[in-house]
């Protein structure tokens, strides 16, 4: 046992040294072999119906209540690229922080892709169940961005908080959650390019537009009344229909090249 | 155990390739710690994957768990409501006190073996133990901080950067570190050595009143409290009165009427030392829990089917109260591995 042990130290150490020289004498383009080049940029256009979304800002709901956001975030996960063979690339550790109050967050960038031509992309409104079960994260999922429920282990998928002269209490906060079987909030949307096409080059970094339309969070098929509703705090009818109305606004707009 | 220490030494020896020169001369020579995995244990649920526990990690988890750094105004740590004498519950307080004097509403749990748990809190809200320390860190009725906040108290303290750079090879503080740190603490708390532990690895006799009361526990309170750890940690409504007029309990998680005053069964580990009882903290002895299964249940809408009033005589009751004081393990409460 001693004795495999040790041979088995010694392979790895030597291992160890095989990769320390492999790391000195790598260059640009041994690392382009290793880590594909692509990327696009993908821009998130907020809107409020035709007008820009911004904090602080009035609008309407069509049920005539008026809202000014204060707090817009939510979670764009696990990107996804498809061809036009149907063949998939996954984004690894592909977790975005969309927060309207921080521009930078607005015009997430995707690297690491093979260079080809997609024809649709997939993401995630949310984060999957996989990464709320899975303990401390870090980056986009650290707990400290105060998209986290302590109480009921769970991310806040989507955090739409603001001011009404309608709601009771002069101010509306929807924190959707809920990540498990009939609670499940996040919500994965696949957008075809056609007749577009997305093409990942080494040498180029596209930009692909998407638009949010805000305003669907009340005005969908199934409305909400911010009086009526000016809380949802947990997981279950409410959150889902504040979630969903929200992504019925994700639109695909186009593709720079 | 060897493998882990060549994976550390792999470990190690990849990282000197790295360009953080600093990190490299800070690595310990020593970092494998072992993992105290009794015998007569299952495995354990966490297995400290994504988190490698070392001596310098679980140190530093130990150094949290017991600084006032953690809460609002540095006033409450962890250990101010899980007392190691107490085997991590609080001083014989039904509710805890937070920041300014705010009043909890649950009893503080016991802890041990949480390494073995597959969710945390009365209600298992919380399903990961290196999540569980944000929920008492941040509610405002506990430590009432942020764990942003925490993170800037602890990245301008003389100490912590150097601890943090020693576990986990960089001086920079995240949330993560921190969580990663005080699971590698929590998860490493073991209590299995108790006189009931030792019997069952035939190392200790037991009298026979205390064998007596280990047969009326196996016939009366295993199938919820099952062994070796004492819980099966589901999630029952154990007929106490007025149950959940005040608190919903499990409910509040899943919100399926069903589990309206349910809480987890809890481990019964060093049961003596943990008192007050049930979640809320209404009994204060041993007795009172005993008298409770004998004849004081309330059968309410939820209340678990298997429990009906057992009926003890007085001198099984008293043989019950012998065997969980066999629970206690002595070698837990006074190890100065865990101590503060």
């Amino acid at each position: 046992m001693k004795k495999k042990f040790l041979m088995f130290l010694a392979a790895a150490t030597l291992l160890t040294m095989a990769s320390c020289k492999k790391d000195e004498e790598s260059t640009p383009d041994a690392e382009d072999i290793a880590i594909p080049s692509g990327q696009f940029k993908l821009e998130l256009e907020h809107q409020y119906a035709d007008l820009p979304l911004a904090l602080n800002n009035t609008y309407f709901t069509n049920q005539g209540e008026e809202l000014q956001f204060q707090n817009f975030k939510y979670y764009l996960t696990n990107v996804k690229l498809i061809k036009a063979d149907g063949s998939v690339w996954s984004h690894p550790e592909s977790y975005f922080l969309i927060d309207l109050g921080n521009p930078s967050s607005l015009l997430p960038s995707i690297t690491g892709i093979p260079e080809g031509d997609y024809t649709s992309i997939q993401f995630m409104i949310g984060v999957d169940s996989t990464r709320n079960v899975s303990g401390a994260q870090t980056g986009a999922l650290a707990v400290s961005n105060n998209m986290f429920w302590t109480w009921s282990t769970g991310y806040i998928m989507a955090k739409f908080e603001g001011t009404s002269p309608q709601a009771p209490g002069s101010t509306f906060s929807y924190h959707v959650g809920g990540f498990q079987g009939v609670l499940a909030s996040q919500q994965v949307l696949n957008f075809a390019f056609a007749p577009e096409v997305l093409m990942i080059r080494k040498s180029t970094n596209p930009l692909l537009k998407m638009s949010i339309d805000a305003q669907r969070i009340f005005n969908n098929d199934q409305g909400i009344n911010i009086h009526d509703n000016p809380t949802v705090h947990q997981p279950g009818m409410m959150a889902k229909r504040v979630i969903q109305n929200f992504v019925s606004g994700i639109e695909f707009e186009h593709i720079h090249n | 155990m060897r493998a882990s220490i060549a994976i550390t030494l792999i470990v190690v020896l990849f990282s000197r390739c790295g360009k953080e020169e600093e990190s490299v001369l800070a690595v310990p020579t020593e970092q494998a710690f072992g993992f105290n995995q009794p015998e007569h244990f299952p495995p354990p649920h966490y297995t400290f994957t994504n988190n490698p526990l070392t001596k310098q990690g679980f140190e530093l988890g130990r150094k949290l768990f017991f600084d006032p750094i953690l809460s609002l105004d540095n006033s409450l740590s962890c250990g101010t409501c899980h007392s190691q004498v107490h085997a991590f519950a609080d001083h014989g307080t039904a509710f805890s006190l937070g920041v300014n004097g705010a009043v909890g509403t649950r009893n503080s749990p016991a802890i041990s073996n949480m390494a073995w748990y597959p969710a945390f809190m009365w209600d298992g809200g919380i399903n990961h133990i290196e999540i569980m320390p944000v929920a008492p860190i941040t509610s405002p009725i506990e430590m009432k901080e942020t764990m942003t906040n925490v993170v800037v108290k602890l990245l301008s303290d003389p100490v912590y950067p150097g601890l943090f750079n020693a576990a986990f090879g960089s001086s920079e503080v995240t949330d993560q570190k921190i969580l990663f740190a005080l699971a590698q603490y929590m998860g490493n708390l073991v209590s299995s050595d108790s006189k009931y532990d030792r019997y069952i690895l035939g190392k200790e006799s037991y009298t026979a009143q205390e064998t007596e009361g280990l047969n009326l526990f196996r016939t009366h309170c295993e199938s919820c409290h099952n062994e070796p750890l004492t819980s099966d940690f589901s999630y029952r409504n154990n007929g106490l009165a007025g149950g959940y007029e005040t608190d919903f309990g499990r409910y509040l998680i899943t919100q399926e009427e069903s589990d309206k005053g349910k809480f987890k069964v809890p481990s019964l580990r060093n049961v003596a030392l943990t008192y007050p009882y049930m979640h809320d903290g209404r009994l204060f002895t041993l007795t009172a829990v005993i008298d409770h299964y004998s004849e004081n249940l309330v059968t309410v809408g939820n209340t678990d089917p298997s429990l009906t009033p057992m009926n003890f005589t007085s001198s099984q009751k008293e043989a019950l109260d012998a065997f969980l004081q066999t629970l206690t393990d002595y070698t837990y409460i006074s190890n100065p591995l865990y101590a503060e």
